[in-house]
């Protein structure tokens, strides 16, 4: 287990090490626009494709990607920053479980997460002419932060088979695709059977349906309540992957290439 | 120099333009990364505008086929041209690239050419498969203006990756660079998005992108409308990009090595 010192201390470790590697520059000049940006482009595309509703549709679903830049793309990476660095076989001689040190210095990614969204409400809404939209969705933003959290735990736990196969950067985006098709943020739900079924195991989509509730003013309880039960899914699944990925790395001793 | 030693000059810039872009293909293959831009990500973009599409005119499809091959050949040109010098930098062999008895830029334009080569093959396969299982209606591109097409665009990934290797190797954060102007010219760049959809101010920023001249001269030769005018727009940011990567670059290696400031030894 973990004490409440040592969770404090890492992830104040993990706030450090993500300034030392995004200092406010690169986040101010790069992050940010980047998240700008890729919400523009999917609810300019929604739009181009004349999908459901006005527009808005996209502009929804556009946040959820938003999220997943910082979660599923940013935290994939972050286990592959203990290989890079020579550092894995330190982590596993600690006696920590490493999901749950993964996870708490996945905080400002998190953070970032969510901030991004907000930006993305703030600044692409009006500019789209979403400026409406994004004042409805203020009391859907305790979804979004849900959301934050079941796909930062998916990141985490497809970061895990990535990692020693030079794969991370597959796995992550191409999960991150995955959602942009299966979640029903882009491509409405009920489209293909085969995208629904996908989609119903992987977060963001029982989100984005509650998120799109609260907006028509519909029942929203049972969709979070299934992103969570969703998020949870995942997260157990990161533990128990990093579980056995360590005791699979002492028993061959593999370590850094595990 | 007589015309046999401008013979013998010529077979050596072609044999460096090629062993590059065969290096760098094969440097490429082996990166699995590589696929995220040229398989998965078209394949997802032309999900979506399918999928949710209601009521496309043939011509239209072909339009947003157009749209979302030269999109994905962009992320591709900026991962996998853009990033041959800061990759050589990283393995130590950017100093032997540009102290070599062969001019440098021939280097960086040869892996730019076969990293574009091997990714607009990708990215065509990838669309190519998509259409079979979905067979939506659409049009059919003139298969020699497609041609000449593809082959402008592969020119100008690799001039214009020329430009963004010299911008990357200057510094420390270029993999977050890199993904902002690979988002910025999807928004702003005219293939997939219209300039006409973006907020006014922002809509003259295509003009200056080769792609989307393309993406014009693309969608016309599908309709049977081929826009020459088009097609001549490219042909002369392409050789603006070129002019510019090339000053950009000897201006790098000067400084490099009067003061030492990038690594390279």
């Amino acid at each position: 287990m973990i004490s409440s010192e040592q969770a404090v201390a890492t992830a104040r470790l993990g706030v450090l090490e993500y300034l030392a590697a995004n200092p406010w520059r690169v986040i101010t000049t790069t992050q940010w626009p980047l998240a700008l940006a890729q919400c523009l482009f999917y609810t300019l595309l929604g739009d181009l494709a004349d999908g459901p509703g006005d527009g808005s549709f996209a502009f929804a679903g556009s946040l959820g990607l938003v999220l997943a830049l910082s979660t599923v793309g940013g935290i994939g990476a972050l286990p592959g920053t203990e290989k890079w660095g020579g550092t894995f076989h330190r982590l596993h001689l600690s006696g920590l479980p490493p999901a749950v040190v993964f996870g708490l210095r996945s905080v400002p990614y998190v953070v970032n997460g969510f901030v991004t969204v907000i930006l993305s409400m703030a600044v692409v809404g009006p500019v789209t002419g979403h400026g409406r939209v994004s004042l409805e969705l203020a009391p859907a933003l305790p979804i979004l932060l849900l959301m934050t959290a079941t796909s930062a735990a998916a990141g985490l736990a497809a970061a895990s088979p990535a990692m020693g196969r030079r794969a991370e950067v597959v796995i992550t985006n191409g999960l991150m695709y995955l959602l942009v098709v299966t979640s029903g943020l882009l491509i409405p739900a009920g489209t293909a059977p085969l995208l629904d079924a996908v989609g119903t195991v992987l977060p963001l989509r029982h989100g984005v349906l509650a998120v799109r509730a609260v907006l028509d003013g519909r029942p929203w309880l049972a969709e979070v309540g299934l992103e969570c039960v969703v998020g949870i899914g995942w997260a157990v699944l990161a533990h128990l992957l990093y579980r056995r990925q360590a005791a699979r790395a002492r028993r061959l001793g593999t370590d850094d290439f595990a | 120099m007589g015309f046999a030693d401008i013979v013998r000059r010529g077979g050596t810039v072609l044999d460096v333009v090629a062993m590059s872009a065969r290096m760098r293909i094969f440097e490429l293959l082996a990166t699995p990364a590589t696929l995220v831009l040229t398989v998965i990500q078209p394949a997802v973009l032309l999900l979506v505008v399918l999928l949710t599409g209601e009521g496309l005119t043939p011509a239209g499809t072909s339009a947003l086929v157009t749209g979302v091959l030269l999109t994905a050949f962009w992320g591709a040109t900026v991962r996998g041209t853009g990033a041959v010098l800061a990759r050589d930098r990283a393995q130590g062999v950017l100093a032997r690239t540009v102290t070599g008895t062969m001019d440098a830029r021939l280097v960086v334009v040869g892996k730019g050419l076969g990293a574009g080569l091997l990714c607009i093959g990708q990215i065509a396969l990838t669309i190519a498969a998509i259409l079979l299982v979905l067979r939506p209606p659409m049009t059919v591109w003139h298969p020699g203006w497609l041609v000449v097409g593809l082959a402008l665009a592969l020119l100008s990934g690799a001039t214009v990756g020329l430009l963004i290797a010299c911008l990357f190797v200057l510094t420390r954060y270029a993999m977050q660079i890199s993904s902002v102007l690979i988002y910025g010219v999807y928004v702003l760049g005219g293939m997939l998005i219209p300039p006409e959809m973006l907020p006014g101010p922002l809509g003259w920023l295509s003009s200056v992108i080769s792609l989307h001249w393309l993406q014009e001269f693309l969608t016309g030769s599908a309709t049977g409308q081929v826009d020459l005018s088009s097609l001549s727009m490219a042909v002369v940011l392409t050789a603006g990009y070129a002019v510019a990567g090339s000053l950009l670059f000897t201006r790098m290696v000067t400084r490099a090595r009067s003061e030492a400031t990038l690594d390279l030894v």
